[in-house]
């Protein structure tokens, strides 16, 4: 059945700050309230007019502090307000997107903020002298203690475990030229976009096939999403305010048309009720849900935003949300269904794995990006896409709809 | 009173993770600004309760066996067993047969996908690495139980650990409830007489462990070594040009001695940069063998050096130090990037 909220709920400003590896020169708190500032200026809006909002921040050892949102709700203009933090593994950001739209979708504010900021590199391994073992240490915490953190989980080999159990059944997909192909398409996207992190790199097949392993056989680091210190906000209002609002600022509404979530079972099994090889169901089911909420299907889709954490997990995810059928991913490249090839846009910002992936606020980013290419190029429908936790256990899919004004 | 086991001298938290109180005035070269950075721990410690789960690590330590659990209304038997209610028939409260009587399941099972080899690992993990994990389904379990996979060749190469690999279980000699107190290792590995066993401890099987053979000097080998000491000597100029690759060897010394088919020569990292050694290296940290010098002369264009051992084309002393390695590719990139960046675009301010 369709799922129709009480009212609709547009996207009316939004601001991302840079992306890069360390912001050195900002805390936590700048980052986030530099973004509230951008969004608000870009929406010709004033704090006043908010109501509340939800803030996206992936975890305490990053921030540094337990319970970090309190010490900055004032920073953001929301005293007195309030304001809700999600923490959902990489999903983080398109839960939080959830929330808020949540928040004004059932009637109860009509204008809100959905930010969403993360500062990770601060991390330091005092023993290899860089950041990333310590970074990824962090996030191996969030393995569960008794079975498996003790076995040295990563982030990256429990995706590597998804991604070689699709090989598994599917051995002759996710081949190394169409990843490398893939690759350079987004770095070249990348270039596009002012506040992607890796705007200054040229990667070609050749140079990921020859960067060394990070999880063998499944990916290597070229193949790998990025750390990202940077916040993005973005502002939503009910329909009634969106439009006025949209008015003044001179920029058409983007309308949310379709949300769906799914989130799998930690434990792998061999059947239901446990996670399945060779799959991403959270996908698959979260897309489905947000297509019959929007009404659309996946042939309509101009601007895929896919949280890209790892190259072969975005061709899975592509299967899984119905652009390719499972088993024949690499049609995106071999098929021509993926620009510059072919008419669908995937990534335009770069994706995690060039734009950057501040986790907390990493899909509102893609957010960002998808309604800067439907303005900017006048398309009409966007997909962002979200994913997390162990194993990919957590998915998310927004639908959005460029307006008129 | 309770029964202490401890690993004598093995803390939580290794010493040399731990640094001392400082703090450093840090210039950023992105964007000028003078910061000040301090060293700051964020722990907990904790007598961490297996609380429900107990019997399992307990049947484990004493017993050396692997229980399961079993639902008496819908038959799931689920091993890890993670929970003591069955999540679909979740009506009854200890609707799974008790822990405490448990389900043995059998010590030879199968892989439910293929085991992914951690290269590049988390701080905790990095001595370790390279090092494999996967998911082991034993007897009618519907859930798969998280392990650890190793070889007794002494390499763990892709391949080994196949989904459907029949594997056989193996408990560690001295075992305190962890879930590293059992591993897998492929049937086919074991010896005939043990694969019926239960309860087979690591010390029952014969462990091959790689050998590092100095490469004997041919003279095959003797031309292309002249051009790879011209092609490194030319790679480690470009290091102090590049503010990137002197970032990667921060606070790094090591001395490495190459051994190649074609002569030997040293890596001297230190202060930031690397010096080309004269042939033989007085108490290396590290040596590294590369018996044909065409490869390494393929590192300094920007191949990876984790990739040629992983593929056996190179070895190192110790592998424990994949991180130096690890410093080693980072270099060709860095220095690519700098080399790159002057002539792309600005930096973006925020939109």
């Amino acid at each position: 059945m369709r799922k129709v909220p009480k009212r609709k709920v547009a996207i009316v400003g939004a601001f991302t700050t840079p992306c890069r590896g360390r912001w050195l020169s900002k805390t936590l708190w700048e980052l986030g309230q530099w973004s509230v500032s951008g969004a608000l200026q870009d929406a010709k809006l004033d704090i006043s007019r908010v109501e509340g909002g939800a803030i996206g921040l992936y975890n305490d050892i990053f921030a540094r502090q337990a319970i970090p949102e309190s010490s900055f709700l004032g920073h953001m203009g929301l005293a007195f307000k309030p304001l809700v933090r999600v923490t959902n593994g990489g999903a983080t950001g398109i839960y939080t997107f959830m929330v808020a739209h949540d928040m004004v979708a059932s009637g109860r504010h009509d204008i809100v903020l959905c930010v969403g900021t993360e500062k990770a590199t601060d991390c330091y391994d005092f023993m290899s002298e860089t950041q990333t073992p310590e970074v990824v240490q962090t996030i191996a915490w969030s393995w569960d203690p008794l079975f498996e953190r003790d076995q040295g989980a990563t982030a990256s080999d429990s995706y590597a475990e998804v991604i070689l159990s699709y090989l598994d059944h599917y051995p002759h997909d996710l081949k190394m030229p169409v990843r490398g192909e893939i690759l350079r398409i987004l770095c070249e996207q990348a270039k596009n976009n002012p506040n992607a992190q890796r705007r200054d790199e040229i990667v070609t097949p050749e140079r990921v096939e020859n960067s060394p392993w990070i999880i063998e056989p499944a990916f290597k680091k070229l193949e790998t999403c990025v750390y990202t210190e940077g916040a993005c906000c973005l502002i939503f209002a009910a329909e009634g305010a969106a439009e006025e609002i949209c008015q003044n600022a001179g920029k058409p509404p983007i309308w949310i048309e379709g949300l769906g979530f799914a989130n799998e079972p930690y434990w792998w099994g061999i059947k239901h009720p446990h996670k399945l090889p060779g799959r991403i169901e959270s996908d698959h089911l979260a897309a489905k849900a947000a297509y019959e909420m929007a009404d659309v299907v996946p042939e309509k889709i101009d601007v895929v935003e896919l949280h890209d954490a790892f190259l072969p997990q975005l061709e899975i995810t592509m299967a899984e949300m119905g652009f390719v059928p499972m088993g024949h991913a690499d049609d995106l490249i071999e098929k021509k269904i993926m620009a510059p090839h072919g008419r669908l846009l995937v990534n335009p910002s770069g994706g995690l794995i060039y734009g950057g992936h501040f986790v907390g606020g990493s899909n509102m980013f893609s957010a960002w990006s998808a309604r800067r290419e439907l303005i900017g190029r006048n398309l009409e429908y966007a997909l962002v896409h979200g994913t997390g936790a162990s194993s990919a256990q957590y998915g998310g899919v927004a639908i959005l709809r460029k307006g008129v004004i | 009173m309770e029964k202490v086991m401890r690993r004598a001298g093995e803390y939580v938290i290794p010493h040399e993770a731990i640094p001392e109180v400082m703090s450093r005035i840090t210039v950023f070269p992105e964007d000028k600004v003078v910061c000040l950075e301090r060293t700051e721990p964020m722990f907990t410690t904790y007598w961490a309760s297996a609380g429900e789960i107990s019997p399992f690590f307990l049947a484990v330590m004493k017993e050396k066996k692997i229980i399961g659990a079993q639902c008496p209304k819908c038959q799931m038997i689920i091993c890890p067993p993670y929970m003591r209610r069955c999540p679909v028939c979740q009506k009854e409260d200890f609707s799974l047969v008790d822990l405490e009587v448990g389900l043995e399941l059998p010590q030879v099972g199968w892989m439910l996908g293929t085991p992914p080899i951690t290269v590049f690992a988390n701080a905790r993990f990095a001595r370790y690495a390279p090092f494999g994990r996967g998911r082991v389904i034993l007897g009618e379990s519907q859930s798969a139980l998280p392990i650890q996979v190793f070889t007794t060749t002494g390499f763990l190469k892709p391949g080994i650990f196949q989904r459907g690999t029949k594997v056989k279980i193996i408990f560690r000699k001295f075992r305190m409830g962890f879930s590293t107190d059992y591993f897998a290792v492929p049937l086919a590995e074991v010896p005939e007489r043990l694969r019926d066993k239960n309860g087979v401890e690591e010390t029952q099987l014969t462990w091959k462990s790689q050998e590092l053979v100095e490469p004997k000097v041919t003279d095959t080998y003797k031309k292309p070594f002249s051009s790879l000491l011209v092609a490194v000597g030319k790679f480690v100029k470009e290091i102090p040009k590049s503010p990137r690759a002197q970032r990667d060897l921060t606070n790094w010394t090591r001395k490495i001695q190459v051994q190649t088919g074609g002569g030997k020569f040293g890596l001297i990292l230190d202060k930031q940069r690397i010096k080309v050694g004269k042939e033989r290296v007085p108490r290396p940290d590290l040596t590294m063998v590369v018996e044909d010098p065409k490869y390494l002369v393929e590192w300094t264009k920007g191949e990876s050096l984790v990739n040629m051992i992983r593929m056996g084309y190179a070895g190192i002393s110790n592998l424990q130090d994949m991180e130096t390695i690890f410093k080693l590719d980072r270099l060709h990139r860095s220095i690519r990037r700098d080399a790159e960046e002057g002539k792309l675009g600005k930096k973006g301010k925020g939109e």
